[in-house]
């Protein structure tokens, strides 16, 4: 990742500078998304309970006009203010979608050989499995959300009831795990062979303790006081008012529901096939939208139709940073990783995580883990199997109330080996075919401080980094050590939205 | 009270007007008449024939976060709507026009529509206690 850094770092400063100044590029078109958010209300409230009368044809209809107003937003994607609201409410869903996998690291020139990595590859393909690429390491995640869509997919398990489908839920949201293969180990260098050689580690961890949904009951009253945004709620009056008024409209409106009522809402009620009565309210108000689009917007709807977007994005932003608070609720996890050397017996650690934003607004982040480290068995030579235990805290804080603001952050950790043992360490580049190295570890106390500020350039992608250590030893050699340290890091992320103009 | 077409209602004068919702998801919902929330989940229609008010319904959650609002009682038994926060609509508020008409209009209407007719409501009446019609439309609902 810092080599892809610095890359990105020297083709950032061989751009030809005209780049900075490229506008934002159109927004995509939005309509078939808004339309398809229209026909999963319709989904949702045709299973809904108790029964709602008019699951589909109720969508768009009198009293009820944003996804008209939506629609129309998208219509008009070119109007600054509408595409940078339909980008925020974009991001809102892609940053909040539940088990998303990360965006894909891009292809690896990693060779396959045998049954095991077609299974892993499969179940890649599938959503079973998410895979990083790292050097010669390759690890596997299991999510667990995402292996049951695939046996859903592949007609393995139905889920219909609902208890099941909620204790699956409930155990995917809290569960995880992940194997770590090197392709560098084995008599297959270089060929991921999924072996007991190349399986390098594995981790499991439990999430303990989650107040970070922001469906808890802790952010009702967050979602309570938005509630009371009475700007926002008279600008969707304002439209709903200027829609009804608006002849044309009001006629299309109701031939819209009409035809919903005779060709959707009719055969729904005869058969109870929601997913039939989605299809086809999905042609028609796709058909009809697009009848809308070629009215003439009377300038009232026009002039309400602004208001509106000022007061969603407005009201976006405040949902937002409910997200970001119930982001920073408490959160405590349990890990236990192994860790299979080549030289060693395999290495256990087990680790408990907590945490949590400090303070009303929760500026203040706050990370405390405990962790015990012991071997399978004794190493050769060593008497005893336990090699360490571990404490470490970090306080961040951001300084300013500028975006992106610079953050100061501090950091202890203090290490216990209570007797001499062994450790593993990286000697060589990682294409060598040498896993690793062992060298002894004397006992001891391992005491570390970090004082670090983090200083982000804006819209760069780019933040440097200036921090001094300190620590009393190392885990190899008993000597004092302090040093300074300075540095850039990238985000490739911001850095090619920053070059593309796309967010 | 009678469904005239989507979220729009014609009642007697005084009649009584219950609403409920079913909010999941995590969302809060605020039911407001007049821009003040209904107490008890219940309010009653304006005394003269002619006048309206228009009830809202505001959905806030994380988005899935969903509402089934149920209206009663409407030709005889309820109506029901839902609200749905998502990616385009992350703030769903629907509104609810209630038109009051003369008894005996809304009788005419009710026999035209062929659908049950609500007794008159007696807060209708100068000297009639507000509760009275309440425990009528209760009674009417729990049969």
């Amino acid at each position: 990742m810092k080599r892809a850094g610095v890359f990105s770092f020297v083709l950032l400063l061989l751009s030809p500078l005209s780049t900075y100044g490229q506008a934002p590029s159109p927004v995509p078109d939005r309509r078939a998304a808004v339309i398809a958010g229209v026909v999963n209300e319709g989904t949702l409230a045709a299973k809904a309970t108790p029964k709602v009368a008019r699951p589909f044809s109720d969508r768009i209809n009198v009293n009820a006009r944003q996804h008209v107003g939506a629609y129309l937003i998208a219509v008009n994607a070119e109007r600054s203010a509408y595409g940078a609201l339909l980008r925020a409410l974009e991001a809102a869903r892609v940053d909040k979608q539940v088990g998303a996998p990360p965006a894909s690291s891009g292809g690896t020139s990693l060779a396959m050989k045998g049954l095991a990595p077609k299974i892993f590859g499969v179940a890649v393909e599938r959503g079973a499995l998410i895979r990083e690429v790292s050097g010669t390491s390759l690890t596997f995640r299991l999510n667990p959300v995402g292996v049951v869509k695939a046996l859903q997919g592949a007609g393995l398990v139905e889920l219909n009831d609902d208890y099941f489908k909620s204790a699956v839920q409930r155990f995917s949201a809290r569960f995880s795990l992940a194997a770590t293969f090197d392709v560098s180990r084995g008599p297959d260098a270089g060929v991921f062979t999924a072996s007991d050689q190349q399986l390098a580690s594995w981790a499991a961890r439990y999430t303990i303790i989650d107040r970070r949904d922001p469906a808890s009951p802790s952010y009702a009253a967050q979602w309570q006081e938005l509630l009371l945004d009475t700007p926002y709620q008279k600008s969707v009056e304002a439209l709903n008012d200027a829609l009804g008024r608006w002849q044309a409209y009001t006629d299309w409106e109701a031939s819209l529901a009409k035809s919903v009522s005779s060709s959707v809402e009719g055969p729904l009620s005869a058969n109870g096939n929601v997913e039939a009565a989605a299809k086809a309210y999905s042609a028609l108000v796709t058909a009809e939208l697009k009848k809308l689009e070629a009215l003439p917007v009377p300038d009232e709807v026009k002039r309400t139709l602004d208001g509106y977007v000022t007061e969603l994005t407005r009201v976006q932003t405040s949902i937002d940073k409910i997200y970001k608070f119930a982001g920073k609720g408490p959160l405590v996890t349990f890990d236990l990783t192994d860790k299979r050397d080549v030289g060693l017996p395999d290495l256990y650690t087990a680790t408990g995580v907590f945490e949590a934003g400090l303070g009303q607004s929760r500026k203040t982040d706050f990370t405390f883990n405990g962790s015990v480290s012991f071997f399978t068995s004794k190493p050769t030579g060593i008497d005893h199997s336990l090699k360490s235990m571990n404490f470490t805290g970090q306080l961040e804080h951001p300084l300013g109330k500028g975006l992106p603001a610079p953050t100061l952050t501090f950091a202890a950790r203090y290490s216990f080996i209570p007797n001499d043992t062994l450790v593993s360490i990286e000697t060589r580049p990682t294409t060598t075919p040498e896993a690793s190295a062992i060298a002894p570890a004397p006992k001891g106390h391992v005491v570390f401080f970090q004082g670090k500020l983090t200083v982000p350039i804006k819209d760069s992608g780019m933040k440097v980094p200036i921090s001094v250590t300190a620590s009393n030893r190392s885990e190899l050699i008993k000597e004092k050590d302090v040093r300074g340290s300075i540095g850039i890091t990238l985000d490739l992320d911001t850095l090619t939205s920053f070059l593309t103009g796309r967010p | 009270m009678h469904r005239i077409q989507s979220r729009t209602y014609v009642g007697q004068p005084g009649e009584t007007v219950t609403v409920s919702t079913v909010v999941s998801g995590g969302g809060q919902a605020r039911v407001t008449v007049g821009g003040q929330p209904i107490a008890g989940g219940q309010f009653q229609l304006p005394s003269t024939a002619g006048a309206t008010v228009r009830m809202q319904v505001a959905l806030t959650g994380p988005q899935g976060a969903s509402c089934v609002v149920t209206i009663t009682v409407v030709d005889g038994s309820a109506d029901t709507d839902f609200l749905l926060c998502s990616t385009f609509n992350p703030a769903p508020v629907n509104f609810y026009d209630f038109s009051v008409a003369a008894n005996a209009a809304v009788s005419a209407f009710a026999a035209a529509r062929r659908a049950p007719v609500s007794p008159a409501p007696a807060a209708a009446a100068p000297t009639a206690p507000a509760a009275r019609p309440r425990r009528k439309t209760s009674r009417k609902r729990g049969k």
